[in-house]
């Protein structure tokens, strides 16, 4: 029988009332690593693409206006997301991946998506005990 | 040496000297044990085989914000007491808020925090992620 095995256990933060999974990211640029900040996010399945707040990306001295766009799809319709490709730290592993950045009155939590992360790592949840468990291989 | 042995050798314990005999492949570790006075590893492998065997997994893979999520399990009322806010969360828990990012750094400075993890909390429930165009 198949068996998963996933090698690191970690708490998450769950947030209330539904205990949404949120973790501990660093961004950083990938020009200039100097440049970087901590946040949470939430991790979200449901997600195509990783995206932040735009002050966030602000902090890392980016300019949103100057990024390139792509076409995103929400509940309430398309929209136009600039998008940079910065590191992500999570866990102490580090991942490239292209990152969106919206303001927060559209971006409730900053997210974890499927690209750029969850293609790169294997993940489980154990809600009753607010943990995940990880394994880095894709 | 046999001095710089003598002052480790009380942090190695049977079992760490068990793991060393793996670690090095020497023989004899079963019966071996520093008070027998026998120096028979060199501090080097001493050291090795002390960092190896108190150096557990979770050691080796806590990540750094670890102290900021148990904070936070620990104090739910942080969702509502700073709802609408940016918060900058240290591994004593939030040590400033502000309605932005700049202000929120200018007081986490403030506050003498470093590095910290900075987040909104929002101000209602609703979808996570909507559109408003």
């Amino acid at each position: 029988m198949p068996t998963i095995d996933f090698s690191i256990v970690r708490p998450y933060v769950g947030i209330p009332p539904n205990a949404d999974p949120m973790v501990a990211v660093r961004l950083i640029r990938i020009d200039e690593p100097k440049k970087n900040v901590r946040a949470l996010a939430l991790v979200d399945s449901g997600a195509d693409h990783c995206l932040f707040q735009s002050g966030l990306g602000e902090r890392l001295g980016l300019d949103l206006d100057d990024l390139p766009v792509v076409t995103g799809r929400t509940a309430g319709g398309r929209i136009e997301i600039p998008v940079c490709r910065l590191k992500v730290e999570l866990l102490h592993q580090v991942f490239e991946c292209q990152v969106g950045f919206l303001d927060e009155e559209r971006l409730k939590h900053n997210l974890l998506g499927r690209q750029g992360i969850f293609d790169q790592i294997q993940l489980g949840f154990r809600e009753s005990r607010l943990e995940f468990y990880f394994r880095w291989e894709p | 040496m046999a001095q710089e042995n003598l002052r480790l050798a009380p942090r190695v314990t049977q079992d760490a000297t068990r793991k060393l005999a793996e670690v090095v492949g020497l023989p004899g570790a079963d019966t071996f044990h520093f008070t027998s006075g026998a120096p028979v590893y060199t501090t080097l492998q001493i050291i090795q085989a002390t960092v190896l065997w108190e150096k557990p997994m979770e050691r080796e893979t806590a990540p750094p914000e670890q102290d900021e999520v148990e904070w936070l399990h620990a104090h739910p009322e942080v969702w509502t007491q700073y709802a609408g806010q940016w918060v900058a969360l240290t591994r004593d828990g939030i040590c400033a808020s502000g309605d932005d990012l700049n202000t929120l750094f200018e007081r986490a400075e403030e506050c003498g925090a470093q590095d910290p993890i900075v987040f909104r909390i929002s101000a209602s429930e609703g979808p996570k992620f909507y559109a408003n165009d």
